[in-house]
């Protein structure tokens, strides 16, 4: 196993670009980079600027991940230049950047089923979208992930589909038995499930088989008025149970890599978006919303109130911040820094209790 | 708040007063608004079940306007220790008490007799399994049933806190003629919603019983603290609306106060029917700490009766003391 990041919300990476993130992680002591979309690192699939990323990542011994983006063709619209990228033919546009991949050694590619939207309650789901439903939407993604097989097949790659805010892990793993491990795995990210009222050690025990890449993360979970709330905390902060997790993830997959994803700083959120981070709340208590998660059942239920209330007694004794104590906190550079730091500190930790060595560069001089 | 104007009864024991004797506890059922009264045995109203004696109590309450209903107590085969009064009675035989019992409550113009399976620790018993419980249970409760009927006496088996709707409706089924005496407060400790349980139990119910709880979440689950009827979860207003108009309603005020540890290792397993609507529907209602709500049985019977169509205290004549002034024997807070 190897411990790395995600480039996406990494500390000041808004303002880097991709060479200058592999610098910064590797100052950082981090194994590797998992840039989100090819597109990311090169929004024209440059193959001069793509061999140098790889070289300077191979310069430092780190991993290279990346990804596709978004394989729901209900929500396609929302990415228009993969389209722009294939000059009109979608299909053309992820072949291109599967290409692409293959061709600087990539064979690992996330991809994910919805952006998560900025409404409040259900509607911030695309699960709860009103003009599809959602059963409607797996349908679309399966017969597209199917399209895309054969291009992924050919090229050595996989799809891995990631345990993303809108979708339950019980239907990502039938995603990738429908379509076929060869080609589809999953991206584990071991927060989002809780969004799904689903206990992330249950969700990493029905995922393990298929895990192929990870997003490392962690969330406090609180009683709130209409439901559970969600907030972003470090790893080993929060309610993912690494000590459990970790060494099963480790004996189905111990190469796997581990990429952190962390706590975005609130000055480089998008134009637009709300500074003041808004409640996400898990709805369960609206009758839609259960209707929406016919696979919960009352043993996955039962785990996930026994994680909320163990967080909240945690919280109490050990004076942890409220939900709205941290989220009023600015949360600037030097924080998302900090933020990185204790993650990175509280998994080594945690394997090392397991016994897991997390191999990679050792800690060099770290980012000022 | 007057949930129901609906007839109601109250039991024996919530009655304000020491009640020693049936006309005392006749006089205190009918200045409480009520006109049915559930004893706690056929021996209390007749220790020997002397016929005439039993006559003569069924003459008292009829005269009073009150009907008379009683306990009849644990009919569970595995556990006779829990039923011994009653095999006594049946010289031996559980099946010749429960006869006895119903002749003696015909005498009495008794025409149903309340009844339950056990206690909640029987759900947990590791040497008798509860589904060997209730699986005995039923085989005798099909002969009971009938045997009861012989006297034109119902058998009504209580949603006591061991027993789910569930279990209790499928005991309707395997013994043909047992009816349910429906206790939503006692549900709640099987991670019941009482809505949603009232719909399972509507078509079997003969008496709903009433009283209320708050849930307090803990670090182990659920606490149930009872309260005053119309403060606490239960939708007693949709449950009324539910129910037939031949269900007898009756106050009926519990005393323990359980913990739901569904949040321990291992409690699921006793509780099979455990959904997740009902569990998120608890859930909902949970609060953060226990109730500060005067929860006495005083003021939960002055409560309760007065939420089902009890005379509240402004109606009384001068020197009459209502239900919502009365001496339950208690000290003064």
């Amino acid at each position: 196993m190897r411990l790395g990041t995600d480039a996406l919300k990494y500390p000041g990476g808004a303002s880097m670009t991709p060479i200058e993130i592999v610098e910064s992680a590797a100052g950082e002591g981090l194994a590797g980079v998992f840039y989100r979309t090819m597109l990311t690192m090169s929004p024209t699939l440059d193959p001069g600027y793509l061999r140098e990323v790889r070289a300077h990542v191979d310069e430092h011994g780190m991993y290279l991940e990346s990804g596709l983006g978004k394989v729901n063709p209900y929500g396609l619209p929302e990415t228009p230049e993969v389209r722009a990228l294939g000059d009109g033919d979608t299909v053309l546009g992820f072949r291109r950047m599967m290409e692409a991949a293959a061709q600087i050694g990539i064979s690992e590619l996330w991809v994910s089923t919805a952006n998560i939207k900025t409404y409040s309650g259900r509607f911030a789901y695309d699960r709860f979208r009103t003009d599809v439903t959602w059963s409607d939407q797996l349908v679309a993604i399966e017969k597209f992930l199917r399209l895309l097989s054969p291009i992924a097949r050919d090229n050595g790659i996989h799809m891995n589909l990631e345990t993303h805010e809108e979708i339950t892990s019980f239907e990502l793993v039938r995603l990738v038995e429908a379509v076929g491990p060869d080609t589809v795995g999953i991206t584990f990210d071991t927060a989002n499930v809780v969004q799904r009222a689903e206990h992330p050690t249950l969700s990493a025990r029905r995922v393990a088989p298929y895990v192929r890449q990870m997003h490392l993360k962690d969330t406090a979970l609180f009683t709130g008025d209409d439901g559970i709330l969600y907030q972003m905390r470090p790893n080993g902060e929060g309610v993912v149970d690494l000590d459990a997790i970790l060494p099963l993830l480790y004996e189905a997959h111990p190469d796997l890599h581990l990429s952190l994803e962390l706590k975005q700083e609130n000055d480089v959120l998008p134009v637009g978006a709300n500074p003041s981070p808004r409640r996400l709340e898990v709805s369960l208590y609206d009758p839609e919303w259960l209707a929406g998660h016919p696979d919960l059942n009352v043993t996955e239920l039962v785990a996930y109130l026994g994680l909320v209330r163990q967080y909240e007694k945690r919280a109490r004794e050990e004076g942890l911040p409220s939900y709205d104590e941290y989220a009023n906190t600015p949360f600037d550079y030097a924080a998302a820094v900090d933020y990185l730091r204790t993650s990175v500190a509280n998994v080594r930790a945690a394997a090392a209790r397991a016994g897991i060595v997390l191999d990679g560069v050792p800690a060099a001089a770290p980012v000022s | 708040m007057i949930l129901s104007e609906r007839p109601f009864g109250v039991i024996l024991r919530d009655l304000p007063g020491e009640n020693r004797d049936l006309a005392d506890a006749l006089s205190a059922t009918t200045r409480a608004g009520a006109s049915r009264l559930q004893v706690p045995s056929l021996t209390w109203l007749s220790e020997a079940l002397d016929p005439g004696e039993l006559i003569r109590a069924g003459a008292d309450a009829a005269t009073a306007g009150v009907e008379l209903t009683a306990t009849l107590g644990v009919v569970n085969p595995r556990r006779p220790e829990r039923s011994a009064a009653l095999a006594e009675l049946g010289e031996g035989s559980l099946l010749s008490g429960v006869g006895r019992v119903a002749r003696a409550a015909r005498l009495a113009g008794i025409d149903a007799l309340h009844i339950t399976v056990g206690a909640l620790d029987d759900r947990t018993d590791t040497e008798v399994p509860f589904g060997e419980q209730l699986a005995s249970a039923g085989r005798f409760l099909a002969e009971a049933v009938t045997v009861a009927a012989e006297s034109g006496v119902r058998l009504v088996l209580k949603t006591h806190e061991e027993m789910s709707s569930h279990e209790a409706v499928a005991l309707t089924d395997v013994a043909p003629g047992l009816l349910l005496g429906f206790s939503p407060v006692n549900l709640l400790v099987g991670l019941e919603d009482p809505v949603v349980a009232a719909r399972r139990v509507l078509n079997v119910t003969h008496t709903l019983f009433v009283d209320d709880a708050a849930l307090e979440r803990t670090d182990r689950g659920f606490a149930r603290h009872l309260v005053p009827v119309g403060t606490g979860v239960v939708d007693w207003k949709t449950i009324l609306g539910l129910v037939t108009a031949s269900c007898a309603i009756t106050l009926d005020l519990h005393r323990a106060a359980f913990d739901v540890p569904f949040l321990d290792d291992g409690w699921l397993s006793y509780e099979p029917h455990a959904s997740v609507p009902e569990l998120l529907a608890l859930s909902r209602v949970a609060v953060p700490s226990a109730p500060q709500t005067d929860a006495s049985p005083r003021e939960r019977f002055a409560r309760g009766a007065a939420a089902l169509g009890g005379r509240p205290v402004q109606d009384q004549t001068p020197g009459e003391r209502g239900v919502l002034a009365v001496d339950t024997g208690e000290p003064e807070s």
